[in-house]
Protein backbone atom coordinates (compact mmCIF):
# COMPACT_ATOMS: atom_id res chain seq x y z
CA UNK A 1 0.00 0.00 0.00
CA UNK A 2 0.99 3.53 -1.31
CA UNK A 3 -0.76 4.80 2.01
CA UNK A 4 1.30 2.86 4.62
CA UNK A 5 4.99 3.79 2.77
CA UNK A 6 3.96 7.55 3.04
CA UNK A 7 3.16 7.30 6.36
CA UNK A 8 5.63 5.71 7.01
CA UNK A 9 8.36 8.29 5.98
CA UNK A 10 5.92 10.89 7.67
CA UNK A 11 6.65 9.07 11.36
CA UNK A 12 10.17 9.31 10.25
CA UNK A 13 9.95 12.93 10.15
CA UNK A 14 7.29 12.88 13.33
CA UNK A 15 9.34 10.72 15.39
CA UNK A 16 12.79 12.64 15.06
CA UNK A 17 13.85 14.02 18.96
CA UNK A 18 13.05 17.80 17.81
CA UNK A 19 9.93 17.06 16.33
CA UNK A 20 8.72 15.37 19.25
CA UNK A 21 9.82 17.95 21.15
CA UNK A 22 7.95 20.82 19.31
CA UNK A 23 4.77 17.90 19.37
CA UNK A 24 5.05 17.96 22.99
CA UNK A 25 5.57 21.78 23.28
CA UNK A 26 2.28 22.23 20.99
CA UNK A 27 -0.03 19.95 23.39
CA UNK A 28 0.73 21.46 26.29
CA UNK A 29 0.61 24.71 24.77
CA UNK A 30 -2.78 23.84 23.20
CA UNK A 31 -3.91 21.77 26.63
CA UNK A 32 -3.56 24.74 28.42
CA UNK A 33 -4.92 27.38 26.78
CA UNK A 34 -7.49 25.34 26.12
CA UNK A 35 -8.09 24.80 30.45
CA UNK A 36 -7.71 28.64 30.66
CA UNK A 37 -11.01 30.48 29.44
CA UNK A 38 -10.30 33.49 27.46
CA UNK A 39 -7.81 32.69 25.07
CA UNK A 40 -8.55 30.50 22.38
CA UNK A 41 -6.69 28.42 19.61
CA UNK A 42 -6.56 31.36 17.01
CA UNK A 43 -5.17 34.08 19.18
CA UNK A 44 -2.32 31.48 20.51
CA UNK A 45 -1.20 30.93 17.16
CA UNK A 46 -1.39 34.29 16.21
CA UNK A 47 0.93 34.94 19.18
CA UNK A 48 3.65 32.10 18.31
CA UNK A 49 3.64 32.46 14.67
CA UNK A 50 6.21 35.30 14.84
CA UNK A 51 8.28 32.97 17.11
CA UNK A 52 8.32 29.93 13.95
CA UNK A 53 10.66 31.72 12.13
CA UNK A 54 13.48 30.55 13.31
CA UNK A 55 12.02 26.59 13.29
CA UNK A 56 12.10 24.26 10.53
CA UNK A 57 9.29 24.49 8.54
CA UNK A 58 8.21 21.24 9.43
CA UNK A 59 8.62 21.83 13.36
CA UNK A 60 6.91 24.97 13.13
CA UNK A 61 3.23 22.93 11.26
CA UNK A 62 3.68 20.25 13.90
CA UNK A 63 3.91 23.00 16.89
CA UNK A 64 0.72 25.16 15.28
CA UNK A 65 -1.13 22.10 14.53
CA UNK A 66 -0.87 20.44 18.06
CA UNK A 67 -2.20 23.94 19.19
CA UNK A 68 -5.28 23.28 17.81
CA UNK A 69 -6.12 19.89 18.57
CA UNK A 70 -4.46 19.81 22.22
CA UNK A 71 -7.07 22.95 22.74
CA UNK A 72 -10.23 20.53 21.76
CA UNK A 73 -8.80 18.32 24.71
CA UNK A 74 -8.18 20.82 27.13
CA UNK A 75 -11.54 22.66 26.75
CA UNK A 76 -13.30 19.66 27.98
CA UNK A 77 -11.73 20.00 31.32
CA UNK A 78 -13.10 23.38 31.82
CA UNK A 79 -16.68 22.84 30.66
CA UNK A 80 -16.73 19.40 32.82
CA UNK A 81 -15.37 20.90 36.31
CA UNK A 82 -16.15 24.63 35.96
CA UNK A 83 -19.30 24.56 34.08
CA UNK A 84 -17.51 26.93 31.25
CA UNK A 85 -16.04 26.49 28.27
CA UNK A 86 -12.26 26.72 27.81
CA UNK A 87 -12.72 26.55 24.59
CA UNK A 88 -15.51 27.78 22.33
CA UNK A 89 -16.14 24.18 21.24
CA UNK A 90 -16.86 23.11 24.28
CA UNK A 91 -19.72 25.19 24.67
CA UNK A 92 -21.91 22.36 24.76
CA UNK A 93 -20.08 19.97 26.76
CA UNK A 94 -20.69 21.72 29.97
CA UNK A 95 -24.15 21.11 29.70
CA UNK A 96 -24.20 17.02 30.63
CA UNK A 97 -20.20 17.04 31.20
CA UNK A 98 -21.00 19.67 34.40
CA UNK A 99 -23.99 17.80 35.67
CA UNK A 100 -21.89 14.35 35.82
CA UNK A 101 -18.99 15.77 37.56
CA UNK A 102 -21.76 17.56 40.49
CA UNK A 103 -23.28 14.58 40.55
CA UNK A 104 -19.40 12.37 41.42
CA UNK A 105 -18.59 11.37 38.43
CA UNK A 106 -16.17 14.14 37.42
CA UNK A 107 -13.38 11.44 36.71
CA UNK A 108 -16.18 9.45 33.95
CA UNK A 109 -17.01 12.59 32.17
CA UNK A 110 -13.09 13.48 31.58
CA UNK A 111 -12.29 10.01 30.66
CA UNK A 112 -15.16 9.22 28.18
CA UNK A 113 -14.16 12.82 27.07
CA UNK A 114 -9.89 12.07 26.88
CA UNK A 115 -10.89 8.57 25.14
CA UNK A 116 -13.24 10.02 22.53
CA UNK A 117 -11.32 12.64 21.32
CA UNK A 118 -8.20 10.22 21.12
CA UNK A 119 -10.40 7.70 19.44
CA UNK A 120 -11.59 10.55 16.82
CA UNK A 121 -8.08 11.79 16.27
CA UNK A 122 -6.93 8.67 15.18
CA UNK A 123 -9.95 8.17 12.78
CA UNK A 124 -9.57 11.49 11.82
CA UNK A 125 -6.08 11.28 11.25
CA UNK A 126 -6.59 8.55 9.09
CA UNK A 127 -8.99 10.38 6.92
CA UNK A 128 -6.79 12.91 6.06
CA UNK A 129 -3.72 11.07 5.29
CA UNK A 130 -6.37 8.62 2.69
CA UNK A 131 -7.89 11.57 1.22
CA UNK A 132 -5.37 14.00 1.03
CA UNK A 133 -3.43 11.75 -2.52
CA UNK A 134 -6.17 11.51 -4.28
CA UNK A 135 -7.99 15.34 -3.58
CA UNK A 136 -4.49 16.96 -4.74
CA UNK A 137 -4.26 14.52 -7.47
CA UNK A 138 -7.45 16.43 -8.30
CA UNK A 139 -6.61 19.75 -7.77
CA UNK A 140 -3.50 19.30 -9.82
CA UNK A 141 -6.16 19.27 -12.76
CA UNK A 142 -7.65 22.46 -11.44
CA UNK A 143 -6.92 25.81 -13.79
CA UNK A 144 -7.28 29.79 -12.36
CA UNK A 145 -11.25 29.46 -13.10
CA UNK A 146 -11.16 25.83 -10.68
CA UNK A 147 -9.01 27.31 -8.12
CA UNK A 148 -11.78 31.28 -8.23
CA UNK A 149 -14.53 29.15 -8.10
CA UNK A 150 -13.65 26.65 -5.43
CA UNK A 151 -12.55 29.94 -3.33
CA UNK A 152 -15.76 31.54 -4.06
CA UNK A 153 -17.35 28.51 -3.00
CA UNK A 154 -15.73 28.14 0.11
CA UNK A 155 -16.23 31.91 0.98
CA UNK A 156 -20.38 31.12 0.61
CA UNK A 157 -20.10 27.94 2.57
CA UNK A 158 -18.51 30.12 5.54
CA UNK A 159 -21.20 32.71 4.75
CA UNK A 160 -24.19 29.99 5.43
CA UNK A 161 -22.60 28.39 8.34
CA UNK A 162 -21.54 31.59 10.52
CA UNK A 163 -23.98 32.49 13.12
CA UNK A 164 -26.43 35.26 13.12
CA UNK A 165 -27.48 37.67 10.56
CA UNK A 166 -26.44 36.07 6.67
CA UNK A 167 -25.90 39.86 5.49
CA UNK A 168 -23.09 40.47 8.58
CA UNK A 169 -21.59 37.49 7.62
CA UNK A 170 -21.19 38.62 3.97
CA UNK A 171 -20.30 42.18 4.59
CA UNK A 172 -17.15 40.52 7.27
CA UNK A 173 -16.45 38.26 4.03
CA UNK A 174 -16.25 41.77 1.62
CA UNK A 175 -14.03 44.01 4.33
CA UNK A 176 -12.30 41.18 4.12
CA UNK A 177 -11.24 40.55 0.74
CA UNK A 178 -11.07 44.55 0.74
CA UNK A 179 -8.44 44.24 3.74
CA UNK A 180 -6.36 41.63 2.10
CA UNK A 181 -5.55 43.10 -1.28
CA UNK A 182 -4.36 46.12 0.65
CA UNK A 183 -0.62 46.87 -0.71
CA UNK A 184 0.87 47.07 -4.22
CA UNK A 185 -0.61 45.64 -6.63
CA UNK A 186 1.56 42.53 -8.35
CA UNK A 187 0.74 42.91 -12.10
CA UNK A 188 0.86 46.56 -12.28
CA UNK A 189 2.89 47.91 -9.20
CA UNK A 190 0.41 50.34 -7.93
CA UNK A 191 -0.29 51.20 -4.55
CA UNK A 192 -3.78 50.50 -3.16
CA UNK A 193 -5.56 51.18 -0.12
CA UNK A 194 -2.15 52.49 1.50
CA UNK A 195 -3.41 56.15 1.98
CA UNK A 196 0.48 57.28 1.14
CA UNK A 197 1.50 54.75 4.19
CA UNK A 198 4.96 53.19 3.40
CA UNK A 199 3.93 50.41 5.80
CA UNK A 200 1.13 49.64 3.95
CA UNK A 201 2.43 49.24 0.67
CA UNK A 202 3.93 45.36 1.79
CA UNK A 203 -0.10 44.58 2.52
CA UNK A 204 -1.17 44.10 6.42
CA UNK A 205 0.25 40.90 8.22
CA UNK A 206 -2.10 38.48 8.84
CA UNK A 207 -0.01 37.58 12.38
CA UNK A 208 -0.85 41.56 13.07
CA UNK A 209 -5.02 40.99 12.09
CA UNK A 210 -5.80 37.88 13.88
CA UNK A 211 -3.94 39.38 17.13
CA UNK A 212 -5.87 42.33 17.07
CA UNK A 213 -9.39 40.49 16.12
CA UNK A 214 -8.99 37.19 18.49
CA UNK A 215 -6.45 38.46 20.69
CA UNK A 216 -7.18 42.14 22.17
CA UNK A 217 -11.06 42.06 21.44
CA UNK A 218 -11.46 38.99 23.61
CA UNK A 219 -9.23 40.61 26.43
CA UNK A 220 -10.89 43.77 26.05
CA UNK A 221 -14.25 41.79 26.08
CA UNK A 222 -13.33 39.38 29.33
CA UNK A 223 -11.83 42.44 31.27
CA UNK A 224 -15.61 43.61 30.93
CA UNK A 225 -17.32 40.83 32.92
CA UNK A 226 -16.29 40.27 36.23
CA UNK A 227 -14.14 36.98 37.05
CA UNK A 228 -16.20 34.17 38.48
CA UNK A 229 -15.15 30.01 38.86
CA UNK A 230 -16.73 27.66 41.07
CA UNK A 231 -14.31 24.51 40.66
CA UNK A 232 -15.58 21.50 42.11
CA UNK A 233 -12.80 20.06 44.47
CA UNK A 234 -14.14 16.98 45.20
CA UNK A 235 -11.25 14.63 44.38
CA UNK A 236 -11.24 12.83 41.08
CA UNK A 237 -12.04 9.13 42.50
CA UNK A 238 -13.21 6.64 40.13
CA UNK A 239 -11.37 7.54 36.71
CA UNK A 240 -13.46 4.94 34.50
CA UNK A 241 -16.72 5.10 33.39
CA UNK A 242 -18.79 1.74 34.13
CA UNK A 243 -19.56 -0.46 31.91
CA UNK A 244 -23.49 0.98 31.74
CA UNK A 245 -21.87 4.49 30.90
CA UNK A 246 -19.11 2.90 28.34
CA UNK A 247 -21.92 1.24 26.63
CA UNK A 248 -23.81 4.33 25.92
CA UNK A 249 -20.94 6.50 25.15
CA UNK A 250 -19.46 4.32 22.56
CA UNK A 251 -21.46 4.67 19.76
CA UNK A 252 -22.02 8.30 20.66
CA UNK A 253 -18.42 8.47 19.96
CA UNK A 254 -18.51 6.98 16.59
CA UNK A 255 -21.18 9.48 15.23
CA UNK A 256 -19.64 12.04 16.85
CA UNK A 257 -16.57 11.24 14.83
CA UNK A 258 -18.43 10.25 12.15
CA UNK A 259 -19.88 14.27 12.04
CA UNK A 260 -17.25 15.82 13.27
CA UNK A 261 -14.84 14.35 10.38
CA UNK A 262 -17.19 15.64 7.44
CA UNK A 263 -18.04 18.71 8.98
CA UNK A 264 -14.59 20.04 9.45
CA UNK A 265 -13.98 19.50 6.06
CA UNK A 266 -16.44 21.95 5.12
CA UNK A 267 -15.25 25.65 5.08
CA UNK A 268 -16.68 27.45 8.03
CA UNK A 269 -16.17 24.44 9.74
CA UNK A 270 -14.06 23.16 11.97
CA UNK A 271 -14.14 21.66 16.18
CA UNK A 272 -17.08 24.26 17.12
CA UNK A 273 -19.45 23.47 14.66
CA UNK A 274 -18.66 20.01 14.75
CA UNK A 275 -19.46 19.80 18.34
CA UNK A 276 -23.28 21.42 18.37
CA UNK A 277 -23.70 19.50 15.65
CA UNK A 278 -23.13 16.22 17.26
CA UNK A 279 -24.72 17.44 20.56
CA UNK A 280 -28.27 18.28 18.70
CA UNK A 281 -27.88 14.54 16.70
CA UNK A 282 -27.25 13.11 19.89
CA UNK A 283 -30.60 14.83 21.49
CA UNK A 284 -32.65 14.11 18.79
CA UNK A 285 -31.55 10.75 18.19
CA UNK A 286 -31.62 9.35 21.88
CA UNK A 287 -35.06 7.29 23.17
CA UNK A 288 -35.31 9.21 26.06
CA UNK A 289 -34.31 12.95 25.52
CA UNK A 290 -35.09 14.39 28.88
CA UNK A 291 -31.95 12.54 29.91
CA UNK A 292 -29.83 15.57 28.50
CA UNK A 293 -28.84 18.58 30.20
CA UNK A 294 -28.70 16.09 33.56
CA UNK A 295 -25.76 14.44 33.14
CA UNK A 296 -26.16 12.00 30.26
CA UNK A 297 -22.55 10.58 29.01
CA UNK A 298 -23.62 10.76 25.27
CA UNK A 299 -23.63 15.01 25.41
CA UNK A 300 -19.95 14.61 26.45
CA UNK A 301 -19.00 11.93 24.36
CA UNK A 302 -20.25 12.80 21.14
CA UNK A 303 -19.40 16.53 21.24
CA UNK A 304 -16.03 15.75 22.54
CA UNK A 305 -15.38 13.50 19.50
CA UNK A 306 -16.77 15.43 17.19
CA UNK A 307 -15.12 18.69 18.09
CA UNK A 308 -11.62 16.82 17.98
CA UNK A 309 -12.24 14.90 14.51
CA UNK A 310 -13.50 18.48 12.91
CA UNK A 311 -10.22 20.17 14.43
CA UNK A 312 -8.42 17.51 12.39
CA UNK A 313 -10.01 17.16 9.12
CA UNK A 314 -10.11 20.68 8.47
CA UNK A 315 -6.45 20.19 7.54
CA UNK A 316 -7.71 18.74 4.62
CA UNK A 317 -8.40 21.62 2.31
CA UNK A 318 -5.67 23.77 3.56
CA UNK A 319 -3.21 20.93 3.02
CA UNK A 320 -4.70 19.63 -0.40
CA UNK A 321 -5.82 23.02 -2.09
CA UNK A 322 -4.26 25.68 0.12
CA UNK A 323 -7.88 27.18 1.24
CA UNK A 324 -7.95 27.59 4.77
CA UNK A 325 -11.67 26.20 6.09
CA UNK A 326 -11.68 28.33 9.11
CA UNK A 327 -9.62 31.13 11.00
CA UNK A 328 -7.26 28.59 12.57
CA UNK A 329 -6.42 27.23 9.23
CA UNK A 330 -5.82 30.56 8.02
CA UNK A 331 -2.93 31.27 10.21
CA UNK A 332 -1.50 27.75 9.31
CA UNK A 333 -1.23 29.57 5.75
CA UNK A 334 0.24 32.09 7.19
CA UNK A 335 2.87 30.01 8.89
CA UNK A 336 3.27 28.04 5.53
CA UNK A 337 4.20 31.51 3.92
CA UNK A 338 6.41 32.75 6.38
CA UNK A 339 8.34 29.47 5.71
CA UNK A 340 8.61 30.46 2.38
CA UNK A 341 5.80 27.33 1.28
CA UNK A 342 3.41 27.62 -0.90
CA UNK A 343 0.63 26.62 0.18
CA UNK A 344 -1.52 24.19 -2.44
CA UNK A 345 -1.50 20.71 -4.01
CA UNK A 346 2.18 21.20 -5.29
CA UNK A 347 3.26 20.45 -1.27
CA UNK A 348 2.51 16.98 -1.43
CA UNK A 349 4.55 15.73 -3.71
CA UNK A 350 6.88 18.92 -3.35
CA UNK A 351 7.94 18.27 0.34
CA UNK A 352 6.67 14.91 0.68
CA UNK A 353 8.59 15.06 4.27
CA UNK A 354 6.77 18.34 5.53
CA UNK A 355 2.90 16.60 4.59
CA UNK A 356 3.30 13.26 5.49
CA UNK A 357 5.55 14.90 8.43
CA UNK A 358 2.83 16.64 9.72
CA UNK A 359 -0.01 14.16 9.41
CA UNK A 360 2.06 11.54 11.30
CA UNK A 361 3.10 14.00 14.05
CA UNK A 362 -1.00 14.80 14.68
CA UNK A 363 -1.52 11.04 15.56
CA UNK A 364 1.63 11.36 18.07
CA UNK A 365 0.24 14.13 19.13
CA UNK A 366 -2.84 13.00 20.10
CA UNK A 367 -1.36 10.09 21.92
CA UNK A 368 0.55 12.62 24.09
CA UNK A 369 -2.64 14.42 24.69
CA UNK A 370 -4.54 11.33 26.23
CA UNK A 371 -1.25 10.83 28.46
CA UNK A 372 -0.88 14.38 29.70
CA UNK A 373 -4.91 14.87 29.96
CA UNK A 374 -5.50 11.67 32.06
CA UNK A 375 -3.15 10.77 34.37
CA UNK A 376 -2.11 14.90 34.89
CA UNK A 377 -5.59 16.23 34.96
CA UNK A 378 -4.85 17.53 38.69
CA UNK A 379 -1.94 19.77 37.21
CA UNK A 380 -3.76 21.48 34.54
CA UNK A 381 -6.51 22.09 37.16
CA UNK A 382 -4.21 23.87 38.90
CA UNK A 383 -3.87 26.34 36.55
CA UNK A 384 -7.14 27.39 36.61
CA UNK A 385 -6.55 29.20 40.10
CA UNK A 386 -4.28 31.62 37.66
CA UNK A 387 -6.74 34.80 37.91
CA UNK A 388 -7.69 36.51 34.72
CA UNK A 389 -5.85 39.77 36.28
CA UNK A 390 -3.01 38.24 36.51
CA UNK A 391 -3.04 36.27 33.08
CA UNK A 392 -4.28 38.87 30.43
CA UNK A 393 -1.04 41.53 30.73
CA UNK A 394 0.92 38.35 30.06
CA UNK A 395 -0.36 38.09 26.93
CA UNK A 396 -0.55 41.13 25.47
CA UNK A 397 3.25 41.43 26.53
CA UNK A 398 4.05 38.46 24.46
CA UNK A 399 1.16 39.95 21.43
CA UNK A 400 3.18 42.75 21.10
CA UNK A 401 6.97 41.85 21.72
CA UNK A 402 5.80 38.82 19.06
CA UNK A 403 4.79 41.63 16.53
CA UNK A 404 7.25 44.01 17.06
CA UNK A 405 10.10 41.00 16.49
CA UNK A 406 8.57 40.35 12.97
CA UNK A 407 9.49 43.46 11.50
CA UNK A 408 11.46 46.21 13.85
CA UNK A 409 8.76 48.17 13.49
CA UNK A 410 6.34 50.22 15.91
CA UNK A 411 3.82 50.53 13.10
CA UNK A 412 2.80 47.03 12.96
CA UNK A 413 2.32 47.15 16.90
CA UNK A 414 -0.33 50.31 16.29
CA UNK A 415 -1.82 48.18 13.41
CA UNK A 416 -2.35 45.37 15.93
CA UNK A 417 -3.88 48.10 18.06
CA UNK A 418 -6.05 49.18 15.82
CA UNK A 419 -7.65 45.90 14.94
CA UNK A 420 -8.12 45.49 18.56
CA UNK A 421 -10.58 48.26 18.34
CA UNK A 422 -12.06 47.01 15.02
CA UNK A 423 -12.92 43.11 16.48
CA UNK A 424 -14.41 44.95 20.06
CA UNK A 425 -16.81 46.65 18.05
CA UNK A 426 -17.17 44.24 15.51
CA UNK A 427 -17.86 41.84 18.19
CA UNK A 428 -20.28 44.62 19.99
CA UNK A 429 -22.35 44.85 16.76
CA UNK A 430 -23.03 41.08 16.45
CA UNK A 431 -20.23 40.27 13.24
CA UNK A 432 -18.59 37.40 13.41
CA UNK A 433 -14.91 38.10 12.81
CA UNK A 434 -13.81 34.62 11.57
CA UNK A 435 -15.50 35.11 8.09
CA UNK A 436 -13.19 37.94 8.02
CA UNK A 437 -9.83 36.78 8.19
CA UNK A 438 -11.17 34.26 6.07
CA UNK A 439 -11.66 36.89 3.15
CA UNK A 440 -8.42 38.66 4.49
CA UNK A 441 -6.66 35.43 3.67
CA UNK A 442 -8.17 34.66 0.56
CA UNK A 443 -8.69 38.14 -1.00
CA UNK A 444 -4.93 37.91 -2.66
CA UNK A 445 -5.58 34.57 -4.22
CA UNK A 446 -9.20 34.88 -5.20
CA UNK A 447 -7.96 38.13 -7.14
CA UNK A 448 -5.34 36.60 -8.72
CA UNK A 449 -6.80 32.93 -9.95
CA UNK A 450 -9.77 35.56 -11.03
CA UNK A 451 -7.48 37.67 -12.98
CA UNK A 452 -5.03 34.78 -14.85
CA UNK A 453 -8.79 33.16 -15.28
CA UNK A 454 -9.70 36.20 -17.71
CA UNK A 455 -6.77 36.78 -19.24
CA UNK A 456 -6.51 32.94 -20.46
CA UNK A 457 -10.07 33.50 -21.75
CA UNK A 458 -9.20 36.70 -22.92
CA UNK A 459 -11.80 38.62 -20.92
CA UNK A 460 -14.65 36.35 -21.25
CA UNK A 461 -16.45 36.23 -18.07
CA UNK A 462 -18.19 32.91 -19.16
CA UNK A 463 -15.10 30.78 -18.50
CA UNK A 464 -16.18 29.74 -15.12
CA UNK A 465 -19.27 28.14 -16.61
CA UNK A 466 -18.02 26.64 -19.38
CA UNK A 467 -15.40 24.67 -17.59
CA UNK A 468 -17.53 22.02 -15.79
CA UNK A 469 -15.67 21.48 -12.55
CA UNK A 470 -15.72 25.45 -12.06
CA UNK A 471 -19.00 25.41 -13.18
CA UNK A 472 -20.54 22.75 -10.23
CA UNK A 473 -18.23 24.57 -7.82
CA UNK A 474 -20.10 27.72 -8.23
CA UNK A 475 -23.62 26.17 -8.73
CA UNK A 476 -23.07 24.29 -5.40
CA UNK A 477 -22.20 28.20 -4.16
CA UNK A 478 -25.56 29.85 -5.57
CA UNK A 479 -27.25 26.45 -4.43
CA UNK A 480 -26.38 27.15 -0.91
CA UNK A 481 -26.52 30.64 -0.95
CA UNK A 482 -30.43 30.14 -2.25
CA UNK A 483 -31.07 27.56 0.25
CA UNK A 484 -30.56 29.35 3.44
CA UNK A 485 -32.63 32.31 1.70
CA UNK A 486 -35.64 30.36 1.69
CA UNK A 487 -37.46 30.95 4.70
CA UNK A 488 -38.26 27.63 6.17
CA UNK A 489 -34.93 26.76 5.80
CA UNK A 490 -33.41 30.22 7.45
CA UNK A 491 -35.61 29.46 10.37
CA UNK A 492 -34.05 26.01 10.76
CA UNK A 493 -30.96 27.55 10.56
CA UNK A 494 -31.44 29.73 13.75
CA UNK A 495 -33.05 27.49 15.63
CA UNK A 496 -29.83 24.98 15.11
CA UNK A 497 -27.48 27.67 16.03
CA UNK A 498 -29.47 28.81 19.34
CA UNK A 499 -29.29 24.80 20.81
CA UNK B 1 -27.27 50.72 20.52
CA UNK B 2 -24.76 48.07 22.35
CA UNK B 3 -23.00 49.08 25.78
CA UNK B 4 -19.43 49.60 25.21
CA UNK B 5 -16.86 49.87 28.12
CA UNK B 6 -15.01 52.28 27.50
CA UNK B 7 -12.18 52.28 30.43
CA UNK B 8 -10.58 48.34 29.18
CA UNK B 9 -10.28 49.26 25.53
CA UNK B 10 -8.75 52.34 26.26
CA UNK B 11 -6.35 51.32 29.01
CA UNK B 12 -5.45 47.62 27.35
CA UNK B 13 -5.10 49.34 23.81
CA UNK B 14 -3.37 52.79 25.27
CA UNK B 15 -0.67 50.47 26.56
CA UNK B 16 0.11 48.64 23.65
CA UNK B 17 0.35 51.84 21.48
CA UNK B 18 2.71 53.40 24.49
CA UNK B 19 4.92 50.18 24.17
CA UNK B 20 5.24 50.73 20.29
CA UNK B 21 6.00 54.03 20.86
CA UNK B 22 9.01 53.47 23.70
CA UNK B 23 10.23 50.60 22.85
CA UNK B 24 12.69 51.42 20.34
CA UNK B 25 14.28 53.90 22.85
CA UNK B 26 14.15 52.24 25.70
CA UNK B 27 14.40 48.16 24.51
CA UNK B 28 12.69 45.31 25.10
CA UNK B 29 12.63 44.84 29.11
CA UNK B 30 11.99 47.91 30.32
CA UNK B 31 9.06 48.36 27.72
CA UNK B 32 7.39 44.80 28.56
CA UNK B 33 7.51 45.98 32.40
CA UNK B 34 6.15 49.27 31.60
CA UNK B 35 3.63 47.76 29.01
CA UNK B 36 2.29 45.31 31.84
CA UNK B 37 2.17 47.59 34.65
CA UNK B 38 0.18 49.95 32.63
CA UNK B 39 -2.44 46.78 31.35
CA UNK B 40 -3.04 45.47 34.80
CA UNK B 41 -5.01 48.85 35.23
CA UNK B 42 -7.37 48.00 32.63
CA UNK B 43 -8.90 45.42 35.57
CA UNK B 44 -10.85 46.20 38.47
CA UNK B 45 -8.38 43.80 40.72
CA UNK B 46 -5.51 46.22 39.69
CA UNK B 47 -2.38 45.72 42.80
CA UNK B 48 0.42 47.95 41.28
CA UNK B 49 2.97 45.92 43.33
CA UNK B 50 1.69 42.60 41.92
CA UNK B 51 1.58 43.73 38.59
CA UNK B 52 4.90 45.36 38.78
CA UNK B 53 6.72 42.15 40.25
CA UNK B 54 4.83 40.30 37.25
CA UNK B 55 6.23 42.62 34.58
CA UNK B 56 9.53 42.14 35.79
CA UNK B 57 9.24 38.40 35.94
CA UNK B 58 7.40 38.23 32.59
CA UNK B 59 9.67 40.54 30.98
CA UNK B 60 12.99 38.86 31.98
CA UNK B 61 11.00 35.60 30.59
CA UNK B 62 10.35 37.61 26.85
CA UNK B 63 14.02 38.56 26.85
CA UNK B 64 14.96 34.91 27.45
CA UNK B 65 12.76 33.14 25.51
CA UNK B 66 12.48 35.85 22.18
CA UNK B 67 16.14 37.25 22.05
CA UNK B 68 18.46 34.62 23.96
CA UNK B 69 15.94 31.51 22.74
CA UNK B 70 15.10 32.11 19.62
CA UNK B 71 17.97 34.61 18.57
CA UNK B 72 15.33 37.49 17.56
CA UNK B 73 17.44 41.23 16.86
CA UNK B 74 15.71 43.25 19.20
CA UNK B 75 17.00 45.71 21.28
CA UNK B 76 16.79 45.15 24.96
CA UNK B 77 18.16 47.98 27.15
CA UNK B 78 18.04 51.87 26.64
CA UNK B 79 20.16 53.22 23.59
CA UNK B 80 20.71 49.84 21.63
CA UNK B 81 19.55 51.22 18.78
Amino acid sequence: MELFSHLAVGFGVALTPINLLYALVGALLGTLIGVLPGIGPVATIAMLLPTTYALQPVSALIMLAGIYYGAQYGGSTTAILVNMPGESSSVVTCLDGYQMARRGQAGAALATAALGSFFAGTCATLLVAAVSLPLSALALKFGPAEYFSLMVLGLIGAVVLAHGSLVKAIAMIILGLLLGIVGTDVNSGVARFDFGIPELSDGIGVVVVAMGLFGFSEIILNLESTEKRELITTKLRGMWPTKAQFKLAAPAVLRGTALGSVLGVLPGGGAMLSSFAAYSLEKRIAKDPSRFGKGAIEGVAAPEAANNAGAQTSFIPMLTLGIPSNPVMALMIGAMIIQGIQPGPNVITEKPELFWGLIASMWVGNVMLLVLNLPMIGMWVKFLTVPYHVLFPGIIAVCCIGVYSVSNNAFDVYTMAFFGVVGYVLVKLDCEPAPMILGFVIGKMLEEYLRRAMLLSRGDPLVFFQRPISAVLLILAIAALVLVLIPSVSKKREEAFRE
Amino acid sequence: MPRFQWRPLFIVLGSVVLFGAIVRSVGVALSTVILIVAASAASREFRPRESLIAGVLLAALAVGVFVIGLQLQLPIWPGQQ
